[in-house]
Formats: C-alpha cells, sequence, structure tokens
C-alpha cells in the first residue's frame, strides 16, 4: 500500500485512525498498530508477512535473552545468532542471485563456461528497512543502550509500525521508546494538526514535485543514448531533485503520520543539496541511514580511532557496504564507493576545500553527488558510461522532450531544493492558525488532483 | 450553536479552497504533461477533425496520452517522403489502430515498427483514426496518406461499424473549412476535477450492468419489431467486402501494396462473467445487433477478409485466428492491451517481411 494511493488515504488511514484512538490503553494500541502495520504490509503479498513475523519473532527473544543473562558469552550468542539470522533472511532475498550471477560471470571470464541457475525470488518491500529495525534494537539491547521491551506487542508495534514499515526513516527502538511507553497516555489532538501539515507537505513534494519531474525525466532518459550532452545535464540534474523530494515526502508523511499517532519520528532530510562538503552532504541526506551506518558499521570498524589510513579505509568500507544495502547491482557498490571516496578525500584535503566560498562548495557538491546519481539511476554500466559519456563531452541529440515546462518545474524544484525552507524548518514553532490550515486545504487539494489524474506512482526507495 | 454553525461555515471555506486548488492544479498540471491550455475544455474527440480532406487527425492534436505530430498521425513527425532505401508503411485502422488502451508507443504500430527496425529500414506511420470507417479510410488514404508515399498499406478494418443504424458510406457532402479546434478556450466552465473523477472511479459491477441495460433499452425503445437482427446481415457483410475491396484497389491505385489484417476480439467460444459483460457494453455502440450476432459478424468478417485476399492475391496477416478469444491480450472488447499489442505487431512484421524484404542497406528510421 502506498502513502499516495486512494485505499491508504481514504480508507486505511481514516479507519486505523478512528480506532486508535477510541482503545483505551497502551496494549491495545500497540495490537492495533501490529494488525494494522500487517495488513498494510500484506496488501502487497500476504505471504511476506510470515517473514517480517519472524524476523521479530527472532529479535524480541534475542532481546530477552539480553535482559536475562550478563554472562558476556551468551550474550554474544544472542548478538550474533538473531542478527545472522536476520542478514541471512536479508541476503538470501535481496542478494542471492546478485552474487550467484557475479559468481558466474566470474567463472565464465576465467573461461570455466558453467551456467549459473537463476532463481526466481522475489525482494519483499521494505525488508532493507525492517531488518534495519531489527538489528539496530538487538545491538543497543546488547550495548545495553536500551533496556529490551518484555511486551511483545510493544515491539511488534515498533518493528511493524506502518509509517516508517517498508521505507523508513530507519527509527531506532531508543528514539520512539519513550513515545511507546506513554502510547496509552498519549493526547489526540497534541500534535495532530502538525501531523497533518506534515503529512500534506509530504504529499506536495511526492504527488506534485517528485511526480511532475519524473514525468519528463523517465520518458528522456528512457531514450539517454539519443540525448544530447545539454539533454542529459537537464535530464540528470531533474533526477536529482525528483529523487530528494521523492524520499523527503515520503519520510515527511512518515513523520506526519507519526505525529497523528502520538509518535515522534525524526527527521530524515535536512536540506542536502544545501551541503557545503561530503560530510555534511551524509549529514542531511537520509540521516536515519547514515547515522546507523556510523553508528553500527563505522564505529564497530574502529572509526577514526586507528590512524588515517585505517579512518580512510573504514569510511570507504562503510559506504560501500551502504551502496549495498541499497540494491543488488554492481551500480550501487560503485555508488557507495564513490561516496566513500569522496568522504575519504575530503577528510585528507577538507582545510583546501572549506577554504573555498560557500556558494562554490555548494555548486561544487551538488556536481559531485549529482555524478552519483549518474550511477545510481543506471540500470548497468552500459548506461552509467554513456550518461557519463556525453555529459562530459559535447554530443549532439535529441532536445529535452517538453523543454519549456520541464524547465520551469525544474526551476521551481530546484529553487526549493538548494535555497528554500525544508520541512523541518517549516514545521518551527508550529502551531495551528487559520493562514496555515488553509495553506494545507489547497496543498491537500492540489495533490489529490494530480492523484486523480496520473494515479499513485510507487516511491523510489520501495526498491530498496 | 454559533460555534458549531462557525466551526461548519470553517470547514466549507477550507473544502471550498482545496476544490480551487485542486481545479486549478488539474489544468496546470494538464498544461505541464499534455500542453492543454489552461482555459480549454478538452476531449477525446480533440484527436480528430474534418476537413476538404475528410476526417483525419487533427494536426499536433493532444489529449491526455495521445499526441499527434504536424500531419495529424499518432507518433512523431514525419517528412513527405520516405529516407532513401527505406520502406514505408502507412497502417490504416480505427481507435484499435490508433492505440486507444495501450500505453504511449505501446499501441501495435508502435511495436510494429519496434519489431521491423530490427531487420531493416522500415518507417511505420500509424495513420489511425479513432471511429473511422472503411469509407472514411479510403478518403484519408486517396486525400492525405497516399502524399506521404507510402509503399505498403496495412489495413486493419472494424466490421463493427456495420451495425449500426446507418452504415457506413461514402462522403457526397465535403466540409471545406475545419471544424473549429475543440481546445480553444470555451465559454462553458467544464470541470476538469470532476473529468479526473469520472476517470479514476469505477462503479461496481452490478451498478455498471443495470446502467449499460439501461441505456440499450433506451435505444432500442421504440424500434420497429425485426429492426434488432436476430442473425448476421448479408448486406451489412457485402457491404463491409466492397468498401475494403475499394481500399485495396485504392491503396494498389497509388502503386502501394496493401496488406490484409483480420479483425480479432477478446470473445471466443466460452464466455465468462467479465465478457459478457464487456460484450453487452460493446452493445451500446450497435444496439440493432444482439450480442450473437456481433461476434457472429466479426467471425464471419474475418472469414470475407481471408477470402477477398485470396481472391484479389492480397498478402494477408491472419490475427483474428491468433488473438479471438484470447482474453489476456485485449484491454476491452476489441482494443487491446501492451501485451496484445506486441502480438498483432509480430504477426504483422512477419507478414511485411515477406511482402518487402529488407533491403541492403540499414537504417534506424521507424517512426513511433
Amino acid at each position: 500500500m502506498l502513502f499516495n494511493s486512494f485505499v491508504f488515504l481514504l480508507a486505511f488511514l481514516p479507519v486505523t485512525y478512528f480506532v486508535f484512538w477510541t482503545l483505551p490503553n497502551a496494549k491495545s494500541r500497540y495490537i492495533w498498530l501490529t494488525i494494522t502495520g500487517y495488513v498494510f504490509y500484506g496488501y502487497w503479498d500476504p505471504r511476506f508477512c510470515l517473514l517480517m513475523g519472524l524476523s521479530t519473532a527472532v529479535s524480541y527473544t534475542a532481546g530477552l535473552g539480553l535482559l536475562k543473562w550478563s554472562d558476556p558469552r551468551r550474550r554474544r550468542l544472542l548478538l550474533i545468532v538473531p542478527i545472522t539470522a536476520d542478514l541471512a533472511i536479508l541476503g538470501f532475498f535481496k542478494y542471492a542471485n546478485f552474487l550467484m550471477d557475479s559468481f558466474g560471470k566470474v567463472l565464465n571470464w576465467a573461461g570455466a563456461g558453467v551456467s549459473i541457475p537463476h532463481w526466481n525470488i522475489v525482494l519483499p518491500i521494505g525488508i532493507s528497512f525492517y531488518t534495519f529495525h531489527t538489528i539496530t534494537y538487538i545491538v543497543d539491547s546488547y550495548r545495553g543502550v536500551i533496556k529490551p521491551t518484555r511486551n511483545i506487542f510493544e515491539f511488534s508495534a515498533y518493528v511493524s509500525l506502518f509509517s516508517q514499515l517498508v521505507a523508513g526513516p530507519i527509527v531506532r527502538f531508543r528514539q520512539i521508546e519513550e513515545d511507546l511507553e506513554r502510547l496509552g497516555q498519549a493526547d489526540r489532538t497534541r500534535w495532530l494538526g502538525l501531523g497533518i501539515s506534515f503529512f500534506v507537505l509530504g504529499l506536495l513534494e511526492k504527488v506534485i514535485v517528485a511526480d511532475t519531474l519524473a514525468f519528463f525525466v523517465d520518458r528522456n532518459l528512457a531514450q539517454y543514448q539519443l540525448l544530447s550532452t545539454s539533454s542529459t545535464w537537464l535530464s540528470m540534474i531533474g533526477y536529482s531533485f525528483q529523487l530528494y523530494f521523492d524520499f523527503a515526502g515520503y519520510s515527511d508523511m512518515a513523520i506526519g503520520l507519526g505525529y497523528m499517532f502520538g509518535l515522534r519520528i525524526p527527521i530524515n532530510f535536512n536540506s542536502p543539496y544545501k551541503a557545503l562538503d561530503p560530510s555534511d552532504f551524509w549529514r542531511r541526506w537520509h540521516i536515519s541511514l547514515s547515522s546507523c551506518l556510523r553508528d553500527y558499521l563505522y564505529i564497530p570498524l574502529g572509526g577514526n580511532r586507528h590512524g588515517e589510513w585505517k579512518a580512510y579505509r573504514n569510511l570507504f568500507l562503510t559506504m560501500l557496504i551502504g551502496g549495498l544495502w541499497h540494491g543488488a547491482n554492481w551500480t550501487f557498490v560503485i555508488w557507495g564507493a564513490y561516496h566513500g571516496l569522496l568522504l575519504a578525500t575530503y577528510r585528507r584535503f577538507g582545510a583546501s576545500w572549506d577554504r573555498l566560498s560557500p556558494v562554490l562548495r555548494q555548486i561544487s557538491m551538488f556536481v559531485l553527488v549529482l555524478f552519483g546519481w549518474v550511477l545510481f539511476r543506471s540500470t548497468d554500466f552500459g548506461m552509467a558510461t554513456h550518461l557519463f559519456a556525453t555529459m562530459l563531452t559535447p554530443t549532439s541529440g535529441l532536445a529535452v522532450e517538453g523543454l519549456v515546462p520541464y524547465t520551469l518545474v525544474l526551476f521551481l524544484a530546484g529553487s526549493w531544493a538548494v535555497a528554500g525552507p525544508n520541512a523541518q524548518e517549516l514545521h518551527m514553532d508550529w502551531a495551528p492558525s487559520r493562514i496555515r490550515f488553509v495553506g494545507l486545504a489547497a496543498a491537500a487539494g492540489a495533490s489529490l488532483a494530480i492523484l486523480l489524474g496520473s494515479g499513485a506512482s510507487p516511491f523510489l526507495y520501495f526498491q530498496f | 450553536m454559533t460555534q458549531l454553525l462557525r466551526k461548519f461555515v470553517w470547514l466549507g471555506l477550507l473544502a471550498l479552497v482545496g476544490l480551487i486548488a485542486a481545479e486549478s492544479m488539474a489544468r496546470v498540471d494538464d498544461s505541464i504533461r499534455s500542453g492543454t491550455p489552461l482555459l480549454a475544455t478538452p476531449s477525446y474527440t480533440d484527436l480528430t477533425m474534418q476537413d476538404s480532406l475528410g476526417t483525419r487527425g487533427r494536426p499536433f492534436a493532444r489529449y491526455e496520452k495521445w499526441k499527434l505530430n504536424g500531419a495529424g498521425f499518432r507518433g512523431r513527425e514525419i517528412s513527405l517522403t520516405p529516407q532513401p532505401g527505406c520502406t514505408r508503411i502507412a497502417v490504416m485502422g480505427a481507435s484499435e489502430t490508433f492505440g486507444y488502451a495501450e500505453s504511449p508507443e505501446k499501441e501495435f504500430p508502435s511495436q510494429l515498427a519496434d519489431s521491423l527496425k530490427r531487420t531493416g529500414c522500415y518507417e511505420v506511420i500509424n495513420t489511425g483514426v479513432t471511429g473511422l470507417p472503411l469509407t472514411g479510410q479510403v478518403q484519408l488514404w486517396e486525400n492525405w496518406v497516399s502524399r506521404f508515399e507510402p509503399s505498403v498499406g496495412v489495413i486493419y478494418a472494424s466490421p463493427v461499424f456495420y451495425l449500426s443504424n446507418d452504415p457506413p458510406a461514402f462522403q457526397t457532402h465535403r466540409q471545406s473549412r475545419p471544424s473549429a479546434p475543440a481546445t480553444t478556450p470555451s465559454p462553458s466552465f467544464s470541470p476538469r476535477l470532476l473529468a479526473r473523477l469520472h476517470d479514476r472511479v469505477h462503479y461496481p459491477d452490478f451498478i455498471q450492468r443495470g446502467r449499460v441495460m439501461r441505456k440499450i433499452a433506451s435505444l432500442i425503445q421504440g424500434k420497429p419489431k425485426g429492426w434488432v437482427y436476430q442473425s448476421v446481415p448479408d448486406d451489412r457483410l457485402a457491404l463491409f467486402r466492397e468498401h475494403l475491396d475499394s481500399l485495396i484497389t485504392s491503396v494498389r491505385s497509388r502503386g502501394a501494396e496493401p496488406v490484409l489484417v483480420t479483425h480479432a476480439m477478446r470473445f471466443g467460444e466460452q464466455l465468462d462473467g467479465e465478457d459478457k459483460d464487456l460484450l453487452r457494453a460493446w452493445r451500446q455502440f450497435t444496439p440493432r445487433a444482439s450480442e450473437n450476432v456481433l461476434m457472429r459478424f466479426e467471425v464471419e468478417a474475418a472469414a470475407t477478409v481471408r477470402d477477398l485476399a485470396r481472391e484479389r492475391g492480397v498478402p494477408m496477416a491472419d490475427v483474428a485466428s491468433v488473438m479471438t478469444g484470447r482474453t489476456k491480450w485485449f484491454a476491452d472488447f476489441a482494443h487491446f492491451n501492451d501485451e496484445g499489442a506486441a502480438v498483432i505487431a509480430q504477426c504483422i512484421a512477419s507478414t511485411v517481411r515477406q511482402v518487402r524484404a529488407p533491403p541492403a542497406t540499414v537504417v534506424l528510421a521507424a517512426s513511433r
């Protein structure tokens, strides 16, 4: 189910909301959130609810064990076994074919001439996200950062919380533990207006901005071999903004939904195209992922505690794995490696970079990120190579389809992303007011008009 | 009480703001995506026009997913003459050819171009016009399509027009001026939001069934006994054959090679509930023919096409025998979905290759 679909907006959300707030206590609300989470997830394919149930049960049991035992060996076992199980499930569904295909290619390259079978595996939506949720829970429990919950309903409500289930943000248990504990006493009206406002803004970002850009970008990149240099640049700039508004829109909708149900979900995007350097970019883009990568990968690898070269290595490895997390394709791996290199290079030469003017750094950073998006958007290296070649050497070819309206949309979207306020800034010191509600009504009406016209398009990050 | 009233007024105002924003956004969205003027009242009929050349596609017309080029054909711009060494193919037909239900660039002439371009230099022009019977196609071929010098004319004729109350006939009166474009600003306000809602909302089957039945009942109400065909009308079938024969003659007279294609439909021997509903819905356009006659007429028209092809020595793609009754290839009674369009394109491509083997020089020039 998509947040921007009519079945969600007109049936699922109203029913979930009204039943939730009529329930008397925390336990019944946890159960309701669990049920609705499974309905939300199962709407796509009910079979995979079992997978999520299994992951929940394993992590919950591990949490109980960590609560009970203080013996380091047992605790280590309780850390390793469930994480291995979670990663094995993720690995099978997401990476099995990728690994086998790659292995087959290597063998054939070496002249072995073997045929590796391709399994027909369906990738369960959101598996990367809820696997992250359960792993962070186990690791935090092991580290003693959180006290694992004994309440199975509370934990299952956390894992299957529909607002963050399939495309994040990656909310750690500790980040909403307090709100979950107080769910029975939550005040329905306290954050309702704020929640609606975040949700409508996210809907606007997704439906009006991202989908309109996608309309042009997808058509142009479908014939990328024929595009001219300027058309390729325009298409990739459009894709950069499309991706941002698509994912930031989803995250803002998730945050809004969280508020509506009395849960504060942390910010996931903070105007990433205002970033002045690679570190700054990753502090602003998909914050929940980058902070998880930092806390659960970079720091355990040693972080910057063992000298400069190991810090470079750790940065590179962290981003490489982060790239692979995005998808089972070498283009994602190289995209991750590219960002690892950017971060390592900035760490080495950051002082010189920081002496440049802020405007120059912002523009340069945008261009560097855009080069990364070429890899991210490409279905294979052939496409990426072609796009890079066209962008970097003057090439004649097709002009962008719908140049005038596209440029106008691109200008508006770009101005907002590069210089305008983000959702968090727009909701600073938020208080209900008539003018705000008029604005919200207009934004909701405009978004619904687009939805009626073109239907609900999937979010780009669903594929991860 | 006053407070409650105020609340309602406030909510009403918010709803009004939302509606105004929605209507404005619908217009801006139409303008951005399909170039529809903000103040126009667009409709599907914007895509066709009548002028001295006959009924044809309106040059540069746009409506929703459909876009026409400067010649009024669906697809990209084309030159008046084919590229040297290339075979130009004109595909003639009605809405099935024009591409009603397929995604953009998936209508069968487009997929025919994709299929042919792998083997040589072919240019495919989609000259299909929604609602155009064979008589109109003859006129369109003679006055307009033949100017583009196609060397092959693929004919995919819809027989169903021959079951309407007034059968297709050659026009004697020709309009000298183009009809006013429907996209000019209209004084009457027609809400785009409502149009979008109408497109999106699907009535439950039982309501839709009732609506269709009421419409058919009203169409046949008061008609004399015998008005509704109980069997396939031979005179109409003969007329279909005669007009198809005229089109073959006309295509040949301009030096092009005709290729006939038998007409396929969704309905086979066994009909399930959905088929029956669709068949009844189809009948709305031809209330004179009962559902059974409608199907039989299609079958006999396909046989007529086969006979005519044999008699006149015209190459033929027997699409009906491949596709009729295969529901998965149809979006409704006779319009293809993307997959179905690929199947018919493949069938026609293999016939075209037999008629015009690819030339030695290979240049990518498939028109889409």
